[in-house]
């Protein structure tokens, strides 16, 4: 290794860190008035607590995002009403009590439907994001949908603001919006605009566990349109088949997160021919995209054009070199149209 | 810009503190990420540097040297800070804390490249850590580095030498990446 590489190599790994701007705080420190209080003394025991604590918070972040992963095939409007969502409670062994919330920090998940590209225009793929245990599930689904998905592939449909918030009464699901205009932006496609809809109504389903319609409300009073799409009666679920992506990978379900052990499980839904699921395992090279690895599987069912099926499969990855690669999971084509539908996620191998 | 000689000796101590943010700030964090893996942490490290510089700036026999105390300041403070985070950690898992993992906001391939490195450097000796951050972040040389850390110029380069062959050992792959 070069001391040119290696001199890349660290300057890359801290390349993206921009710190905060902490000139006030200093300036405040050092103020001839104030007393200089040396600040890694008092606070070094809170800070390296602080540390351990959010280690476990993130490792339990990670745990928490394989494990709804997998529980994603049984949740959402298409099951049968959902399961309860899980709940993990991260232990912050080490930080004083009054820290956080009693030394304890609750986080659990919930289902967000995020636009992404179909052979036929924008669909939906549901992925799990984190959230405070705190939050209600409504208001976390309203704020969750307005962020970005972990998948980089994925793309939230409603901009920061435009929703309010979520309640769920009498049968039906209120929503309230704020700035989500009325009228469909130009640059976008009546399908685009009909599937960004459709993302708040089965994602609010999903959090509170019913298939109640939605009503979407300015000032308290039915909206007409949201995005050029009639929204003046609650709205429902769209037909699976029409709304959702019929390949997700659920699993690993964050792009770029390592995996060890030469195992990789990798799982989703789909609803494909046969319920084939054809996965393959791509590495970037400077002659183009090789397949890697293949490998066919089946889903627990198929049939029923408006249900998702579940799928699972372990990959022996212990031939296989360090570094990046991507998955691809497809439906199988038996007459090579092209036009089917795929999902993918980065992962890295170690 | 960095501050010259010329400078640096007429500042009063806000002045200094100013001048140096402005021009070492980011990169002082980034060092100290280097060596103790955690953003926040660094920030704190390297604030806590910069108000000590300012405290003693009166007393500093040489302020062109500012840097250099700065930087010596982030390696001490770092290093002090991992002591305590190993007590700290040794406590958590008797409690059975999860063990660190790469977090759920790593969303792109970037990103876990970047925590890699980050993640191969932690395992590092110490030395070899302070070495390898000084010498091929900073770009400091064998005397300078061993003016910074106290040690002798063989030990720099004996730990730069097998902090370097580690690093190769583990990184092969991502340097094939960044090629």
């Amino acid at each position: 290794m070069s001391d040119d590489r290696l001199h890349r190599l660290l300057s890359d790994a801290v390349s993206d860190i921009e710190p905060a701007d902490r000139i006030e705080e200093l300036r405040a420190s050092v103020r001839p008035s104030t007393k200089v209080v040396p600040m890694s003394r008092p606070r070094s025991w809170y800070a390296v607590a602080g540390i351990v604590a959010t280690a476990a918070v993130i490792g339990v972040i990670a745990y928490l995002t394989s494990v709804v992963g997998d529980k994603s095939t049984d949740l959402g409007p298409t099951s049968d009403g959902g399961t309860a969502l899980p709940t993990v409670v991260a232990t912050d062994t080490a930080a004083p009590q009054s820290s956080h919330d009693h030394g304890k920090a609750v986080f659990t998940t919930v289902g967000v439907y995020f636009l992404g590209h179909g052979p036929h225009g924008d669909v939906l793929y549901r992925q799990g994001k984190l959230v405070s245990a705190d939050e209600k599930p409504l208001d976390a689904a309203v704020s969750a949908l307005m962020t970005d998905p972990y998948d980089t592939d994925y793309r939230a449909g409603w901009s920061p603001s435009w929703l309010v918030s979520a309640e769920f009464r009498q049968g039906v699901i209120d929503v309230e919006l704020g700035t989500v205009p009325a009228a469909r932006p130009a640059h976008m496609s009546a399908r685009t605009a009909s599937e960004v809809v459709q993302s708040a109504v089965y994602t609010l389903q999903e959090a509170a566990r019913s298939d109640a319609k939605v009503l979407f409300l300015r000032s308290g009073q039915a909206a007409p349109t949201v995005l050029g799409v009639r929204t003046d009666r609650p709205v429902g679920a769209g037909l699976v088949s029409e709304v959702l992506s019929r390949m997700n990978i659920t699993r690993p379900s964050v792009d770029g997160r390592p995996s060890r052990h030469g195992r990789l499980v990798v799982a989703g839904t789909n609803n494909g021919p046969g319920g084939t699921v054809v996965l393959r395992l791509v590495r970037k090279t400077a002659s183009g995209d090789r397949t890697v690895l293949r490998r066919t599987t089946t889903a627990r069912g198929s049939g029923d054009p408006d249900r998702l099926y579940p799928w699972r499969v372990t990959l022996d990855t212990s031939t296989l070199s360090p570094g990046s690669y991507t998955i691809v999971a497809s439906n199988a084509d038996p007459a090579g149209t092209g036009q089917v539908a795929s999902d993918t996620r980065l992962v890295v191998l170690r | 810009m960095a501050p010259t000689r010329s400078q640096t000796s007429g500042w009063s101590a806000d002045e200094a503190l100013e001048l140096l943010y402005a021009a070492h700030w980011r990169q002082l964090v980034r060092l100290g990420v280097l060596l103790v893996r955690d953003v926040g942490t660094a920030e704190e490290i390297v604030q806590d540097c910069f108000v000590a510089v300012h405290a003693k700036w009166n007393r500093l026999k040489d302020p062109d040297k500012a840097l250099a105390y700065l930087r010596q300041s982030v390696v001490n403070r770092s290093r002090s800070h991992l002591r305590h985070l190993s007590v700290v950690r040794r406590h958590a898992d008797r409690q059975g804390a999860p063990e660190p993992v790469d977090g759920a906001d790593l969303t792109a391939y970037d990103h876990a490249r970047r925590a890699t490195v980050l993640d191969a450097l932690r395992r590092l000796p110490r030395r070899q850590r302070e070495v390898i951050a000084l010498r091929y972040y900073l770009d400091m040389s064998e005397a300078d580095i061993a003016d910074t850390l106290q040690i002798s110029r063989g030990a720099v380069k004996s730990h730069a030498s097998r902090g370097a062959a580690a690093l190769r050992a583990e990184l092969g792959a991502v340097l094939e990446e960044i090629r």
